[in-house]
């Protein structure tokens, strides 16, 4: 990349993006014709923010309340209208879908769903947006199921392993593979490498782990005998003595382990779990540290920045070569320029990614243009300060973007079948 | 942009260094020149390790990058962080010398330059005193220095220690046996160590046990401390008496530092290097030992690290402990610090220092302390948050006179 002839701003503007992190819905999950309302239905982060603004209850945003009249949906709106990610998607929307309106009010909305409509009765309209309106040139898909290949790269999760001395959890692995396979520790390892050849196989990016909705990521170190004992307990419903957490902790460090061997990264979702009432101390990266430390060869790639423990997060990368920073699902303005300011003086620059971690390409699309306003913006402060020259500057935001994300994930047979 | 007169203030006052580990004149290697000072940067070195440079199995190796293309390669992952920006704004100012980024035209240019000041040996003092007017600089040793220009600080690694291997025979070594199979020999032993250090000199004792485990030193009884002695001294140590032992000196080192009234200083956040436990240099694990020694002056280096706002919520709660904002890196880092401090910690607790092996990164890194000292005092003169006068009396304080005050310099 060049500034010549072009100002830091506009060679951001331009750059291919990386997006290490997300859920995008299938074309085929949307109804026609699409309106606003379905929209509102479908962005999971206004759903959260719902609950969190006493909105919703817990209980509306488990069972997927509905809301498809004007009246409530402004109330709605009404509750979140200041947060960062309200301001950053009415912003996307309105550039994305060439509106013009201040505050969304009932006639607006009308307006979008008719340009919703619209873009959605082409099937190439993701695409279109992802591609075309984004600057997304690869793009991490965590989400189970049958995915575009020429748009998305999978990711795999591996956490039923972590939690599968808990009583009562759907017990996916030993619907795959059987009762027998599965009662002793050296079958269900031999399951846990099955399914790491066949995400190999199936060209996955990374390794993705979300347990802090379960328990928080303190793993010890566990022996082979201390967890054939704690599997044997679990089998039992006996978990007196922490036997879960015990095989838990044995069957990440297996996880980590396969991950090296495999070329594979692991990204952790660090910081809260999305929704609300979960328990915050559960995503501390910090709990990471011992898990880290014993996997040296295993790239970790710490999803959200760690939410509130943004410092935490940037002390591990700075201690741990193959630790990675990951600043998907940061939609705040000033709390994601803060959290560079911090990051840049303290961390390598290859080791920051991107990414978004929505539902809907019109979030992808705003989360990407306050990507770049924000990126853009600090270096440009930070050029003008005379900490960084613009060569600097350059360099840093073509491997945040996309580089970085090139060089940590497995991303090369993605583009091949791309 | 022109100078402030408060501008001109700060960058005219002297400042006291609390605490660094420069490389004596006589360990540096003549001709001087930018490879050897790169890559003797202990800081720099870091900032390698970090970024992957070393494997895993040689990051402890000192591999050097002693050509154009490797060097060159070595730095290209490090260049956004805060810490080369600083030394590369240093560089440029004290060598007269203008260029973007670094390349082998300039590194050859800078590396002339660097020889021909080593030629004169007055470079070494005139860069300290004069260059960096820093008029005491706290030396984080107790080998031999150069006494016109720094003050000793000693540790006592081998006494904290006592419970490993290779700690204990030295002290057996220096004390005898006889005088370490009890817990009031040990202290004897320890009373020695002060009345050496006093001395010599000594601003202030200094400990970086976060290398190697959690600042939560609890109160252990002399009986259990004569246990754990008696353990090692039949069976061997085991980790549990090494941690009483050590948390048993830790305190005995504090009431010492009350009684000669001589400040203790502790590295707080992440131990330097690779492959730590972050949490160990939590300074909320200082809160007991805090509390229980309520008349040693205790300074809280390097601000944390990641537990800035700890830092400061404890400095508030005690009236003994004080902050210090060594090595603390990077202009935002630092401004957010002091914007936080500034606020909620009375002025007469904070102090600076550089913590860096070379007089060209001692200039530097206090052309950075001074230039974010600026800022964050005209912006808050600006703000209407204080007056001129006060703004002065604060970069007074935090520049030198605390120092000289809590080590009694």
């Amino acid at each position: 990349m060049s500034t010549s002839g072009g100002s830091l701003r506009d060679a951001i503007f331009s750059l291919p993006v990386v997006d290490t992190h997300t859920h995008l819905w299938p074309y085929s999950k949307f109804p026609q014709p699409m309106t606003a309302y379905d929209f509102f239905e479908a962005c999971g982060y206004i759903r959260a923010w719902w609950t969190t603004s006493g909105f919703f209850s817990p209980e509306d945003l488990r069972q997927g309340r509905k809301v498809m009249d004007w009246p409530t949906l402004s109330a709605g709106l009404a509750s979140v209208r200041t947060v960062g990610f309200y301001r950053i998607l009415l912003n996307g929307l309105k550039n994305l879908y060439n509106l013009d309106f201040d505050e969304l009010d009932e006639g607006s909305l009308a307006e979008l769903s008719d340009k919703l409509a619209e873009a959605y009765a082409s099937p190439d309209w993701l695409r279109t947006v992802l591609k075309d309106k984004c600057g997304m040139d690869l793009i991490c898909q965590d989400l189970p199921g049958e995915i575009d290949r020429s748009l998305l790269t999978p990711t795999a999760r591996m956490d039923s392993y972590i939690m599968f001395g808990r009583k009562g959890q759907p017990d996916s692995i030993l619907a795959k593979y059987g009762e027998e396979r599965t009662s002793s520790l050296d079958g269900i390892e031999s399951c846990l490498r099955q399914d790491f050849e066949e995400a190999a196989r199936n060209g996955a990016a990374a390794i993705k782990s979300r347990i802090v909705w379960a328990r928080s990521l303190d793993y010890e170190e566990v022996s082979k005998a201390e967890a054939e004992k704690a599997l044997l307990l679990c089998r039992r419903n006996e978990d007196g003595q922490g036997a879960e957490k015990m095989l838990g902790d044995y069957m990440m460090a297996r996880i980590t382990e396969l991950c090296a061997e495999f070329g594979l990264p692991l990204q952790i979702h660090t910081g809260p779990s999305g929704g609300t009432i979960n328990t915050k101390y559960y995503g501390n990266p910090l709990e990471l540290n011992s898990l880290i430390r014993r996997n040296p060869e295993t790239k970790f790639d710490l999803l959200h920045a760690g939410g509130p423990y943004v410092s935490e997060s940037c002390h591990l990368a700075q201690q741990f070569p193959n630790v990675y920073l990951n600043l998907c699902g940061i939609f705040g303005r000033e709390w994601l320029r803060r959290i560079l300011d911090e990051w840049i003086e303290f961390v390598p620059p290859g080791r920051m990614m991107w990414g978004t971690d929505v539902n809907l390409v019109e979030e992808a699309y705003a989360a990407t243009l306050n990507f770049r306003q924000v990126l853009a913006e600090f270096l440009e402060d930070r050029v003008r300060s005379g900490y960084l020259s613009t060569v600097s500057a350059e360099e840093f935001a073509l491997g945040i973007l996309g580089e970085n994300a090139r060089q940590v994930l497995r991303l090369h047979s993605a583009r091949n079948t791309g | 942009m022109p100078n402030s007169p408060l501008r001109e203030l700060i960058f005219s006052l002297p400042i006291v260094d609390c605490h660094t580990h420069m490389r004596q004149w006589s360990e540096i290697p003549q001709p001087m020149d930018a490879y050897t000072l790169f890559n003797h940067s202990g800081i720099i070195r870091s900032s390698w390790a970090s970024a992957g440079l070393f494997s895993t199995a040689d990051y402890r190796k000192f591999i050097t990058f002693m050509n154009w293309p490797s060097l060159s390669a070595a730095l290209e992952p490090i260049k956004s962080m805060a810490f080369w920006r600083i030394l590369m704004s240093g560089l440029k100012s004290l060598y007269d010398i203008d260029f973007g980024e670094l390349d082998e035209e300039s590194l050859n240019a800078l590396s002339e330059k660097m020889a021909a000041a080593y030629k004169d040996p007055k470079w070494y003092p005139n860069v300290l005193r004069e260059k960096s007017r820093l008029e005491v600089i706290c030396q984080d040793s107790r080998a031999a220095m150069d006494r016109s220009l720094f003050s000793p600080v000693w540790r006592f690694d081998n006494l904290v220690w006592f419970g490993k291997s290779g700690y204990r025979e030295k002290v057996m070594e220096k004390f005898g046996t006889d005088r370490t199979v009890t817990v009031e020999g040990l202290v004897g032993c320890l009373r020695q160590e002060f009345a050496e250090a006093l001395a010599d000199g000594a601003v202030a004792i200094k400990n970086n046990n976060t290398w190697a485990r959690a600042l939560d030193y609890q109160e252990v009884s002399e009986d259990a401390a004569a246990n754990a002695l008696a353990e090692c001294e039949v069976t061997g140590c085991s980790d549990k008496s090494v941690k009483i032992l050590c948390d048993f000196v830790m305190d005995r080192i504090a009431k010492l530092c009350a009684e000669h009234d001589i400040p203790l200083q502790l590295h707080t956040g992440p131990a330097m290097g690779l492959y730590h436990y972050i949490d160990y240099g939590n300074p909320l694990h200082l809160n007991n030992f805090i509390l229980r020694n309520l008349d040693t002056k205790i300074i809280l280096f390097h601000a944390g690290g990641p537990f800035t706002r700890e830092c400061c919520w404890l400095a508030q709660q005690f009236p003994n402990v004080y902050l210090d904002l060594c090595w603390v890196l990077g202009p935002q880092y630092m401004r957010n610090a002091l914007d936080e401090w500034i606020e909620l910690v009375p002025q007469t607790k904070l102090m600076w220092g550089t913590d860096v092996n070379h007089v060209e990164e001692a200039y530097a890194m206090s052309q950075y302390f001074r230039n974010t000292l600026c800022n964050l005092l005209e912006d808050r003169v600006k703000s209407g948050y204080m007056t001129w006068a006060a703004a002065e009396r604060f970069a007074k304080a935090i520049t030198s006179e605390n120092a000289k005050s809590v080590l009694r310099l």
